[in-house]
């Protein structure tokens, strides 16, 4: 009770609900613009917070991811042009709504599908997050060790059409990640005498240099041919009629997300995709959908928000990230001097109670931001390239030089920005290349000091049911995937 | 061999010279081990090697992906049909011709170091404002009056948002006494 107390303390400040409100504006307008995506309006939007309280900062960034997973349908339904790979299934029905006029109607339930959702997930982020960072309080350096190992199985899962390269791209994420003084006996790595390196490399930097930089540079190599137009609304919204005949698919899409976001690796797009076709396959007019079926809308949007709250559930119980974005919100609670994971819910736990008040307001503040300025937004998709790109490199510069107050950063910057670009144009995954930089000196580290308190013993690793517990949801889980991926390859080959 | 694969291949066996790069001259140069290490493990190079086995292999895996997709082993060469298709997927309309995308790609990287090797000099404002100016003309923006006043008041903004609010202190090179 004392805690709850402590946390309205923290959240109720002016600056805070002034701050969510202008992250999920933020995130709905990235969201929104083809070619920006959501990690790298949460990594342009990182470097501002540094001034802000820790829970300020955290619910900036988590407004942006929220408000960024809503916008991305903005532009799936008007342009069909999704502004996120997870709102790729919302174009199925919605495009073919705008096309019918029905623009409007497409985007309302859309924002309804996603509140609702969004909600749900948060929910469930409230109640079971708590529970299982009750249990991770049990986890030494090995069970720690095992579960950052299976955590980095999620790999496959973002490594796009090929998993050697999403394994490749993770090897450079953890060869980078070793950059500076070793922990256990104070020695060099890769520093070659450069004493910036002593330290590693800064996280902002690498981020904003894998994320951002490379689809500038990418832009400069195609003409200027943008000329999107966004078309007219339409008057007519979504129904309470509408609602309740969408309903059963939005509690259905909401709950898959919640489950599969739950799950470190799977993400939005597959969730909305089972979601989309499940409500497909109950329908009683299957065949509307793909014709402009707004139920299809409802759907793959709940399915694509319902995961945003309980991506956060590994992420705050027991420090790992589920997918990229919240592998770039670890990153910026450890810039605030905050460990996420069990030990946080005994030192700082109104944090986490201001941390999801903050959440929970995001979810209304996207129900309003939707409901009342989707014109305007849904106009910003016309921001020319031209204009857009040379201002986002300038926000790039100063967000890397504000990190440490250090040109270097910059340096690292362009240097992780031609890498990054080389990646994109050898079809190498940059995700897998994050989380393996920020999940690898969480990993080498537990895995020394489990070996550390065995005197070099490997038996240290299976000495208990939580670490074969984990050794084999790793085992199932890359199982799964390559299975799953194999499947996929071959149904690609059958289309062709 | 189509062009996508014979990419992989390439990629493939990029990756293992990389590796081997790393495990022969990176990390003898790049890790100092001290004697004291008693347990090979907890070695300073014991991770950093690790990574770089699995790099390999993965490489090793991504090159016979691309022979067998070649058809250079396993059989499984594409169809005529097929290589169509897989060109087409890969939308390259709106691209420059691979020397004019080369070149504009070495300009944005010279850009980006001049702001770079300027900043100590003459401050990140007046870095920024000329680069913001040309980078615009350069994508093809030809409306100087929206170029000019978001090149000149987006860098101010910011350096009084990171100066005064976030209080990081912007370098102003030679106009230090100004700022």
């Amino acid at each position: 009770m004392e805690n709850i107390f402590e946390a309205f303390t923290i959240f109720l400040s002016v600056q805070n609900f002034v701050v969510v409100l202008a992250g999920v504006i933020i995130g709905t307008i990235i969201g929104a613009i083809p070619g920006m995506t959501t990690p790298m309006g949460v990594a342009l939007a990182l470097p501002f917070t540094f001034s802000m309280e820790p829970v300020t900062g955290i619910l900036l960034l988590l407004g942006v991811y929220k408000g960024g997973l809503y916008g991305g349908s903005i532009t799936a339904i008007l342009l069909k042009a999704p502004g996120t790979p997870a709102a790729s299934c919302t174009v199925i029905d919605g495009f073919p709504m705008a096309q019918k006029g029905e623009a409007r109607r497409a985007l309302d339930m859309a924002l309804y599908a996603s509140c609702f959702a969004d909600f749900v997930s948060n929910l469930s982020l409230i109640l079971f997050t708590g529970f299982l960072a009750s249990f991770a309080l049990r986890f030494g350096p090995a069970e720690f060790f095992t579960l950052i190992f299976f955590s980095l199985s999620i790999i496959a899962g973002v490594s796009g059409d090929k998993l050697s390269k999403g394994i490749i791209s993770a090897c450079f994420g953890l060869i980078l990640a070793t950059v500076g003084l070793d922990i256990i006996y104070g020695t060099e790595r890769f520093i070659f005498g450069e004493p910036e390196l002593m330290a590693g490399l800064n996280f902002i930097p690498v981020l904003i240099g894998l994320f951002a930089l490379p689809e500038i540079i990418d832009h400069y190599t195609r003409k200027n041919t943008q000329q999107v137009s966004v078309g007219a609304l339409g008057s007519m919204g979504a129904t309470l009629r509408d609602f309740k005949r969408c309903f059963k698919s939005i509690v259905r899409g909401s709950l898959i997300g919640v489950v599969l976001g739950a799950i470190p690796g799977i993400g939005g797009a597959p969730s909305a995709f089972l979601s989309y076709s499940e409500a497909r396959r109950t329908s009683k007019n299957p065949d509307a959908f793909g014709k402009g079926e707004i139920e299809g809308v409802a759907a793959a949007e709940a399915g694509n928000n319902g995961v945003a709250g309980s991506t956060m559930i590994p992420l705050l119980a027991l420090g790992v990230p589920g997918d990229v974005i919240t592998a770039v919100i670890l990153g910026a609670f450890m810039i605030h001097g905050l460990k996420p994971g069990p030990v946080m819910f005994i030192e700082n736990l109104p944090i986490i109670y201001g941390i999801f008040m903050g959440i929970m307001l995001s979810s209304a503040y996207l129900f309003i931001v939707g409901k009342f300025s989707i014109r305007a937004i849904s106009r910003i998709a016309d921001l020319p390239n031209s204009l857009l790109y040379p201002v986002v490199l300038v926000l790039c510069v100063f967000g890397c030089y504000a990190v440490n107050n250090n040109v270097f950063d910059i340096l690292v910057m362009v240097s992780m920005g031609i890498l990054g670009f080389a990646m994109l144009r050898l079809k190498i995954p940059a995700a897998p290349f994050l989380i393996a930089y920020i999940l690898g000196p969480l990993l080498e580290d537990s895995f020394r000091q489990a070996l550390l308190l065995s005197d070099g013993s490997y038996a240290i690793f299976f000495k208990n049911g939580i670490c074969w517990t984990f050794w084999v949801l790793t085992l199932l889980s890359t199982i799964f995937m390559v299975r799953s991926r194999m499947k996929e390859n071959k149904n690609n080959g059958k289309t062709k | 061999m189509t062009a996508k694969t014979s990419h992989e291949l390439y990629t493939g066996i990029g990756v293992v010279l990389l590796s081997i790069l790393g495990y022969f001259v990176a990390i003898p140069a790049g890790i100092v081990v001290p004697e004291s290490v008693d347990i090979r493990a907890l070695s300073p190079d014991f991770w950093p090697v690790i990574v770089v086995f699995v790099l390999g292999l993965s490489g090793v895996g991504l090159t016979v992906q691309g022979l067998a997709e070649t058809g250079l082993i396993g059989g499984r060469k594409r169809s005529k049909d097929g290589d169509q298709i897989d060109r087409r997927s890969e939308d390259t309309s709106d691209e420059y011709t691979f020397g004019k995308a080369a070149l504009r790609v070495v300009v944005f990287m010279v850009i980006l170091f001049a702001i770079y090797f300027a900043i100590p000099f003459i401050g990140m404002v007046a870095a920024t404002i000329p680069a913001i100016m040309f980078l615009s003309w350069y994508a093809g923006e030809k409306r100087w009056k929206i170029i000019i006043p978001l090149a000149v008041v987006l860098p101010l903004i910011l350096y009084f948002f990171f100066v005064y609010v976030a209080n990081v202190p912007i370098p102003n090179g030679i106009f230090e006494s100004i700022g």
